[in-house]
């Protein structure tokens, strides 16, 4: 389906058209929101608030990128909205440079999608919306701060731990999975 | 600077999610469509309120200036009734039944001094003694209504029998001045009656005001009951001053 037939419709205020948008996105929109909510409900919550903003604003969309990125970064742009209301970010001591020790080379191939986004879910919300934001929307350490009101070395330390209980989360499962093959 | 395992690391969990994707339950889009649907109506109505706030502010000043002009008549129906006390009944008869009055008492008068000089009366009220000059003799108006209802009556009846013998013509001509007729004998009833009400309404209509609204402001008091067993009570004089007093 082409998103320029219904893009026209949605500007028209057209229900079908707005389905048809809705219909195309929405399951790659739920496992953006997934990774930043901590639960199925909250993920719809974000969603649905996103699309909200997507009808909302679609005359604002100026064809110059695809209609893909723009919802996906409203929608991105929504949740650190929703996580930001419902987490407060310390301001934890800062990691020193110097203790951020470089991990060891991690292979995650053959780690399911589906474990690792509930790894994350799993997280504190702090460390998985930095996370989030750095890893996987590529935020630099700058605009997090910046868009989290915190300070730069807060955010880096953030991202830290964040990596480091993701890791530890690996290991342990791999560990199990290692000990149910054996 | 973030290590080159970091680098790879977080490159490994974002590649994973690239290609991700989880069906949404059915039952969103209908929340957001019926989100949608409230956020026009809210939007609607604004634009509404925009639109027609001159309408809406000319419309609430009618209502405002209908109701102080509603008000008004009514206290000065009031005031009048108290200076109407020697000539009670002559205050509030509106102008047409005022004048079948002026009319009627004029005749009377001239007929006590001068019986003979009959003075030519106006058509609408006292339009029986204008075709009938016998009704003037008579005193009391009403019978002279009376007598020209039989008069009519008996026209009628002649007219019934008389129509199937004479031609067309001669039918329109009688049906017209039976209509004619007929016309007069509304008009004269009408004044009678308003001859005989007038003067009871008008010290009737101010104590029934009195009661409604100091009762409907007492209701409310006792219905509120502020400070336990003394209670509020409304009165109102005769000049329609409402007054608050206590009551045990």
């Amino acid at each position: 389906m082409n998103s320029e037939s219904f893009l026209e419709g949605c500007r028209l205020n057209d229900r079908k058209a707005q389905e048809m948008l809705y219909r195309s996105f929405s399951s790659k929109m739920m496992a953006v929101c997934l990774r930043y909510a901590s639960s199925q409900f909250e993920a719809e919550d974000i969603l649905q608030m996103g699309f909200i903003k997507v009808f909302k604003n679609i005359n604002q969309f100026a064809n110059k990128g695809s209609l893909e990125c723009w919802v996906r970064r409203i929608m991105v742009n929504t949740a650190i909205e929703f996580s930001r209301k419902s987490v407060i970010l310390q301001d934890i001591d800062a990691v020193n440079e110097s203790t951020i020790i470089d991990s060891q080379l991690f292979e995650i191939n053959e780690l399911e999608v589906k474990d690792l986004l509930k790894m994350i879910q799993e997280l504190a919300p702090g460390y998985r919306l930095v996370f989030n934001m750095y890893a996987i929307e590529g935020f630099s350490h700058k605009e997090i701060a910046r868009a989290l009101d915190i300070s730069e070395s807060a955010s880096k330390s953030q991202l830290f731990r964040a990596r480091m209980r993701l890791q530890e989360k690996i290991k342990i499962m791999e560990g199990e999975i290692n000990g149910i093959k054996s | 600077m973030e290590s080159n395992h970091n680098k790879k690391f977080d490159q490994q969990v974002k590649k994973k999610f690239e290609d991700f994707s989880v069906e949404a339950p059915p039952s969103l889009w209908t929340a957001i469509e019926k989100e949608i649907k409230s956020e026009e109506v809210k939007t609607n109505k604004v634009f509404n309120l925009k639109r027609y706030r001159f309408i809406s502010a000319a419309a609430a000043l009618l209502i405002i200036g209908f109701t102080i002009w509603k008000i008004q008549p009514e206290e000065k129906i009031f005031l009048s009734g108290q200076e109407t006390e020697k000539e009670p009944g002559f205050v509030h008869v509106p102008e047409i039944k005022q004048s079948t009055n002026d009319k009627v008492i004029s005749v009377m008068v001239e007929e006590d001094n001068e019986p003979v000089l009959k003075p030519v009366p106006k058509p609408r009220s006292v339009a029986i003694a204008h075709e009938n000059s016998e009704g003037w003799l008579l005193r009391d108006p009403q019978l002279a209504v009376e007598q020209k209802i039989d008069e009519v009556s008996t026209r009628k009846q002649l007219l019934a029998v008389s129509t199937p013998i004479e031609n067309d013509n001669a039918s329109i001509i009688n049906n017209k001045s039976a209509s004619s007729l007929n016309k007069t004998l509304d008009i004269t009833s009408e004044n009678l009656d308003s001859l005989y009400q007038e003067p009871y309404l008008v010290e009737n209509e101010p104590e029934g005001r009195q009661k409604i609204v100091s009762s409907i402001l007492n209701f409310v008091a006792a219905n509120i009951q502020i400070g336990g067993d003394k209670r509020v009570q409304f009165t109102e004089n005769e000049h329609g001053i409402i007054k608050i007093g206590l009551k045990k």
